[in-house]
């Protein structure tokens, strides 16, 4: 089936359309070279998963680079503290790399941790880190011991992987922290008439992008719900080490921390659920999934059908209007994670919008199997592609809107189509059911957008 | 490691929120200037996809450089296999005319540098288009090390532009002297310069009826218009077999901070082939400009052409009416030295005081320690000037900021920016006059509608 999406031959197997019988994408494959993966590195998965904690100093061990490109890269907002917004390396340069960057590092650590007073601070190795041997391990436990705050090694060497191995490098980091410290219901954060509820889940790959955890840890505590920590999302330190005492995980953004959900369920005994927030459907379904995780009390799932029923009639007269404008048009999506692209199909879907191009950087089998029964037939479904593939496929199809992240955007300009970022850059919610409105105004503001006409046009001299 | 450096290494705990970026980025700047020219970074993938997204979001242009994309295998027993794969790959999806190999830190630490890939794929000296003689099409394939242990993306950028000139221009061959003659050509060496500027210089050599050859010349395939039919790799760039003229040129203009002879393009032009070389600081300002337009005079043979000398006079004149809302401003400078010396001489002749960082100025807390210490002993920064990147600190300093130069992540329209020749220093001229005025109105509760 693929030999007629012209993709390189070492990539073959990693495309498919829905409706094949027997669609099974070769994924969790490393990229391959020359290919132009849209993918990062081990380094790019720890960081953005980290990278909202915000009372912490993140610090890059290695050369300049990893760090200024990791600079203020997330849109993730804090209520307080903001060290997660500023840029830390040990920049090592050639002698670190003959004899050693572990005094450096741990000078960086020191002289930070005295300038910023932080909670904790996690050092992340880069390359280079894993071959010059540094024992990075060793100088973290030693400042830990001295300063008296936790200092967490992040094996984060680019090469040791893919982006996934990253977050689990960012979830054993996190999963350190935890229960290492009694939750403090006088420090809560969120509304004080829950601050004491029984009813205390942790909220899981979520990371406040553009304020979206507030608005998600909203809808749970008018259900009378606490929320424990948003792991990273407005992260704080102290939360992430009192969640063992909540009686739920909330897991979104699956790829990136369903690791640490597993190790809490085995070590602290805590129930998970998948969920999402994008699109009105995934929003309910994740109010009522985790209601329902609390079969006792069913006033809960009564107040989340209040919730959904009151949200729902704020947002449809306004998602009615764009989906008259948009119905019938075309859209590819490409994403980090393929949970998300579900629930993006299902978004678009809702206002007429019909997805022709789907995939993702780190999707699985089951993943893929999914979207393929999710889409229309002949939906393309494609993993960890790239500019060339993306571009042909558009093309093919003839999307009209692109649903991605900043490296995508000019692949849809260039070919004349509307484009909505929808990665870890965006400065407006996405997620919930306001956040349903968002997306369909910013789809639609490109979508029809008249300049998509002018680009197209031939110029002067050649008849009107 | 030169001494300049080690002393550095000295003075630094920490870089805190840096104003550089690494080596392997200015060598990708450098390649994606060439006609189908394309980078490949010998390294993990995470280097090239972070210098895609942070190109990207200058230009808001594709920028597609791939990646050997190392795994712990290569790691441990050595990236030719991947580094080979990955040629294929792109060459074949691509068929670009250039492949500038760069490497990362990881591929030097574990040993593998320009030189051992040069060997490891058998380039030689050969003539253009036959350096690879084992793959199916045969671009050029250029290997540079851009280690970003060492250096910044400026130096990246120089050991890129001299990689890729030797290449094109192997010794060994005599220049045709006759051809030299006939048709005076000029090799030029920009430095991280934007797209519009580019254009301006090459208005600046058509107007003396010069040819020039530019390394790179990025202003269509960074600044290019929609793509109407289907297309991996944007039009524009300097051909591969223009490139190959360079040792034919009367003269090379160099532009930037003092470059060493080892990172110098020029300087092995001069060396392999007796093109003369000029070194030039950036032409910001008008003093600096005349030393520009001076080679160009000299080269040509001609004298300044009429446009050109209005130009001048119009700046020159917007100096006088300007020049007392700049007089003793003080402006914070930081980032690529290329920038900052040729603003700060640009600043000094127009009665501003120019604040830098001293030694390596790797990061913003040492340019907000400069500028600190400025305040402290009664002179506060007026103004900032610099990328994008400076904002915190223009915030924090309470001070107005310029945007010039790479990157600019949080405006529109950076790679339309000018401030190169008369011409770009009269937009730059004008905007610093404009934001100090600006300020002067928005602190005044009089609400002067003149000024």
């Amino acid at each position: 089936m693929d030999g007629s999406f012209a993709v390189l031959q070492g990539r073959r197997g990693q495309v498919g359309a829905a409706g094949d019988a027997a669609l099974e994408l070769a994924c969790g494959r490393l990229s391959l070279p020359g290919s132009v993966s849209q993918r990062a590195c081990v380094f790019c998965g720890s960081r953005v998963v980290l990278y909202p904690i915000a009372d912490a100093v993140h610090l890059v061990h290695g050369p300049v680079g990893c760090a200024a490109f990791t600079w203020d890269i997330r849109g993730s907002v804090s209520t307080g503290p903001q060290l997660h917004r500023l840029s830390f390396s040990t920049d090592l340069r050639e002698t670190d790399v003959v004899f050693g960057g572990e005094k450096r590092l741990y000078a960086a650590l020191c002289a930070l941790i005295e300038e910023h007073n932080p909670r904790a601070a996690f050092v992340y190795s880069t390359c280079i880190v894993g071959i010059i041997g540094d024992d990075v391990a060793a100088v973290c436990r030693k400042v830990s011991a001295e300063r008296g705050i936790p200092v967490l090694p992040v094996q984060s060497e680019g090469f040791k992987g893919s982006k996934k191995d990253g977050y689990r490098a960012a979830c054993d980091a996190i999963a350190s922290l935890i229960g290492t410290a009694e939750p403090d219901p006088s420090a809560y954060r969120g509304e004080t008439a829950v601050a004491k509820s029984p009813f205390a889940i942790n909220i899981l790959g979520e990371f406040n992008l553009a304020g979206e955890a507030w608005m998600i840890r909203r809808y749970y505590e008018r259900m009378g719900i606490r929320v424990l920590s948003i792991m990273t999302g407005d992260g704080r330190i102290d939360e992430i080490r009192g969640s063992h005492r909540a009686c739920l995980n909330v897991v979104q953004c699956s790829g990136s921390m369903i690791y640490l959900a597993k190790e809490m369920k085995e070590r602290w005994g805590i129930p998970f659920v998948q969920v999402s927030y994008f699109g009105v459907d995934d929003t309910a379904e994740a109010l009522y999934s985790v209601a329902s995780a609390f079969p006792e009390v069913p006033i809960l799932a009564e107040r989340a059908a209040v919730i959904v029923a009151e949200e729902l009639d704020k947002v449809l007269p306004d998602l009615r209007s764009f989906r008259a404008e948009l119905e019938g048009m075309r859209a590819a999506v490409y994403v980090g994670g393929a949970f998300k692209a579900r629930s993006l199909v299902k978004a678009l879907r809702l206002i007429g919008v019909k997805t022709v191009i789907v995939g993702s950087q780190t999707g699985s089998k089951d993943d893929y199997r999914d979207l393929g029964e999710l889409c229309d037939p002949g939906t393309i479904i494609v993993d960890d592609s790239n500019p060339a593939e993306l571009s042909r496929f558009i093309r093919l199809m003839g999307a009209d809107v692109f649903i991605g992240g900043v490296k995508e955007r000019p692949i849809a300009y260039k070919l004349g189509i509307g484009f909505c970022d929808h990665n870890h850059e965006r400065k407006i919610p996405l997620a919930g059911f306001e956040g349903m409105v968002n997306f369909a105004r910013e789809v639609h503001a490109s979508a029809t957008s008249p300049v998509w006409e002018l680009a197209r046009s031939k110029g002067p001299g050649y008849g009107r | 490691m030169d001494a300049k450096a080690e002393a550095g290494a000295e003075r630094y705990e920490v870089t805190r929120n840096a104003c550089v970026v690494c080596s392997p980025l200015g060598a990708a700047l450098v390649f994606a200037g060439v006609e189908r020219g394309m980078t490949l970074l010998h390294g993990s993938q995470g280097c090239a996809t972070y210098i895609r997204r942070y190109v990207i979001s200058h230009f808001r242009e594709p920028l597609d450089v791939a990646s050997s994309s190392f795994t712990e295998e290569s790691a441990v027993f050595g990236g030719g296999a991947n580094l080979r794969l990955a040629l294929a790959n792109l060459i074949s999806e691509y068929e670009p005319a250039l492949v500038g190999v760069a490497t990362t830190c990881l591929a030097e630490t574990i040993g593998e540098d320009a030189a051992s890939i040069r060997h490891s794929l058998g380039l030689g000296s050969k003539s253009p288009g036959a350096a690879s003689p084992t793959l199916s099409s045969a671009p050029l394939i250029v290997a540079v090390s851009t280690p970003s242990y060492r250096g910044s993306h400026r130096e990246g950028f120089r050991a890129a532009l001299r990689a890729l000139t030797e290449a094109a221009n192997p010794p060994g061959m005599d220049p045709d002297r006759r051809k030299r003659a006939v048709r005076p050509l000029v090799a030029l060496f920009p430095a991280m310069i934007s797209p519009a500027d580019i254009r301006g210089l090459k208005a600046d050599f058509a107007a003396f009826g010069l040819e020039a050859i530019f390394a790179c010349d990025y202003s269509d395939t960074l600044d290019g218009g929609p793509w109407k039919e289907h297309r991996l790799l944007p039009e524009g760039g300097t051909p591969v077999a223009s490139l190959a003229l360079m040792k034919t040129a009367a003269a090379s203009i160099e532009f930037g901070a003092e470059i060493s002879n080892e990172l110098s393009a020029a300087a092995y032009l001069e060396e392999a082939h007796g093109v003369p070389r000029r070194a030039l600081s950036l032409p910001v300002g008008v003093k600096a400009t005349d030393a520009f337009m001076d080679a160009l005079v000299d080269i040509a043979g001609k004298s300044l052409p009429r446009a050109l000398e209005a130009e001048r006079a119009r700046l020159l004149d917007s100096y006088a009416d300007g020049h007392k809302y700049v007089f003793g401003k003080r402006a914070l400078l930081y980032g690529d030295t290329d920038f900052v010396d040729a603003l700060a001489a640009f600043l000094r002749e127009i009665g501003m005081v120019p604040l830098f960082p001293r030694g390596e100025g790797r990061d913003f807390s040492q340019a907000e320690a400069a500028a600190r210490a400025s305040a402290e002993a009664g002179a506060p920064v007026d103004l900032v000037i610099g990328n994008g990147k400076g904002y915190k600190t223009a915030v924090k300093l309470g001070a107005p900021l310029v945007r010039v130069g790479f990157p600019i992540h949080d405006r529109f329209g950076g790679q339309r920016l000018r401030i190169l020749g008369y011409g770009g220093t009269q937009e730059l001229f004008d905007r610093i006059v404009n934001a100090l005025i600006e300020r002067r109105q928005e602190d005044s509760h009089v609400g002067y509608t003149y000024y």
